[in-house]
């Protein structure tokens, strides 16, 4: 059994048939790339994993436990976290504090020890700002750690928020078009740093559009089209099915 | 000289209130409107305790404490599943619930008519009966306030505070329980305005439901604004100069039919003013959606 099982999800939204039964499995240390046409549904499936919204029928089961409905921020604890395409950061804080955000204190998030024991909460604070300068280095964001969140660029927001999804210390990654919009070298620092993800055992399932991208990176292919899986394997056989160059080059049909 | 010192104790008093609030509807970003029913709730608590059983003030204190937490801690059950404008409206409800308890249950509170009588609080014996000892009891308070408040806004529990305000969805998604600590930060802001209460009843001797009506509410809430939201010294000085500015009225020589309503409006002025020459407030770092 894979770390995430997602069976016969439904969603509907105003009468529209977003998913209608999707199901797939994700094996633990993969990457998979969720693709298809706009509109057929991969943003759905990412939000009802990550607990944005609840799917009207089917289920979600995170190492073999059932998340379906939980809320979001268990959903998070449990080890999921969660990027945006157009990134969900806090524009109003610098860009250290957005990651130290994503990491849970002992103290500091105690009010007890923050009123009573102030000296150990500042050790603690510290320690996780070391630790969340790990992660900008990680990105290449070391020396914007002063800067407003705002004051980044788009890549760049696109790189912080990657860190500050790595400072959950989550297994599952979902990223939702981590490389749509980028400039070809922070595309190549994306790429590399999925890889290395990968390579530490951890999940990522992504939803991307360029075909040759998908095919470099991932393990594992899921096709989605008017919320229905047309397909799924490894990239070299799902490029080749029919359903799916019909899907990418036969238009809406 | 009393008159000056009268309006330094009124002053600390509303600045313990205004810091409170802050953390609620400043660094929290949670539209509360409520905030005179906690220190109602402190005020009567206190008084009730030393006029009818003849505790001491002190016990009084602590009580008041007490109970406007778990009264903060009851509030932010139904008021913490509304966002936005419907919270500011729960809270506005809730005062007005506890202001009609106050003025209604005649047995227990006398309604209209007040509790008059109330002890001085006395410190190794000592009862403080002049004013300048009162100020001392209250900047110490003023003090123990700010230091408490200021280790919580300053801290990873302050940072998480503020996500919450920017974005709480956001910080859901990171593992956050924010029903959690918008329940402690209702109970912390509660606490405070009993402690503040307390103080009020102890030092005028004399508390009836008028004095913890919707408006006395939402004049805090123009002292938190006024100073700047998630600035505790903004506060200080909110509170400050919002006692201080009125009562300069009364040199002009008004009468006081006249100076009251007056008051009223050069609230509403200031905030005019305010909102559109600096919105976030004179010490503020951030403003209204």
């Amino acid at each position: 059994m894979g770390i995430l099982e997602v069976k016969e999800l439904i969603k509907e939204f105003d009468g529209i048939k977003a998913l209608k039964g999707v199901s797939f499995s994700i094996e633990k240390g993969t990457i998979t790339a969720l693709i298809g046409p706009n509109g057929a549904g991969k943003t759905t499936v990412l939000n009802i994993l990550s607990g944005f919204l609840k799917p009207d029928e089917g289920e979600v089961y995170f190492k073999g436990k059932r998340i379906t409905g939980y809320p979001l921020f268990k959903i998070a604890k449990m080890g999921i976290a969660r990027t945006f395409q157009n990134t969900k950061l806090f524009l109003q804080i610098t860009v250290l504090e957005n990651v130290l955000l994503a990491m849970r204190y002992k103290n500091g998030e105690n009010l007890k020890d923050v009123i009573l024991r102030r000296r150990e909460v500042l050790k603690e604070e510290k320690l996780k700002i070391e630790k969340a300068m790990e992660y900008l280095k990680i990105v290449g964001l070391a020396d914007k750690r002063t800067e407003l969140a705002g004051n980044l660029s788009y890549g760049q927001r696109k790189l912080l928020e990657l860190a500050r999804a790595l400072a959950t210390r989550a297994e599952l990654f979902l990223l939702d078009e981590p490389l749509a919009g980028v400039f070809p070298e922070t595309h190549k620092k994306i790429m590399d740093l999925m890889q290395r993800m990968k390579s530490e055992g951890k999940t990522i399932v992504f939803i991307e559009h360029i075909v040759g991208i998908v095919s470099d990176i991932s393990d594992r292919i899921i096709v989605l089209r008017h919320g229905e899986k047309i397909a799924e394997g490894k990239p070299s056989e799902v490029l080749k099915d029919k359903k799916v160059i019909d899907a990418y080059l036969g238009g809406e049909s | 000289m009393e008159y000056l010192i009268h309006i330094l104790v009124i002053s600390g008093i509303y600045v313990i209130l205004t810091m409170s609030l802050n953390l609620i509807v400043g660094y929290t970003g949670l539209p509360a409107l409520g905030h005179a029913a906690f220190s109602c709730i402190g005020a009567y608590t206190s008084a009730l305790l030393t006029l009818r059983l003849g505790l001491s003030p002190w016990i009084g204190l602590i009580a008041g404490i007490f109970l406007a937490v778990i009264t903060g801690l009851i509030s932010s059950f139904p008021a913490l599943r509304l966002k936005g404008d419907y919270l500011a409206l729960a809270t506005l409800g809730f005062n007005v619930i506890i202001y009609g308890i106050a003025k209604n249950w005649v047995e227990l509170t006398r309604g209209p008519m007040g509790l008059p009588g109330i002890p001085s609080f006395s410190i190794f014996g000592l009862k403080l009966t002049e004013t300048w000892q009162y100020l001392l009891l209250v900047l110490f308070f003023d003090i123990l306030s700010f230091i408490f408040l200021w280790r919580i806004v300053d801290s990873p529990f302050g940072r998480l505070l503020k996500g919450i305000r920017e974005d709480e969805k956001a910080i859901q998604m990171l593992g956050v329980n924010t029903v959690k600590y918008k329940v402690m930060v209702f109970m912390v802001g509660a606490g405070f305005a009993g402690l503040a209460g307390v103080l009020y009843a102890h030092y005028i001797t004399f508390i009836d439901p008028s004095s913890f009506t919707i408006m006395e509410s939402i004049t805090i809430l123009l002292m938190v604004i006024f100073g700047g939201m998630a600035n505790l010294y903004g506060s200080i000085i909110g509170a400050v100069s919002l006692v201080v500015l009125p009562e300069l009225l009364r040199f002009l020589g008004l009468p006081s039919s006249v100076a009251a309503p007056l008051k009223q409006m050069i609230y509403g002025l200031l905030l005019v003013v305010l909102m559109l020459k600096r919105p976030q407030g004179i010490l503020g770092e951030y403003r209204f959606k």
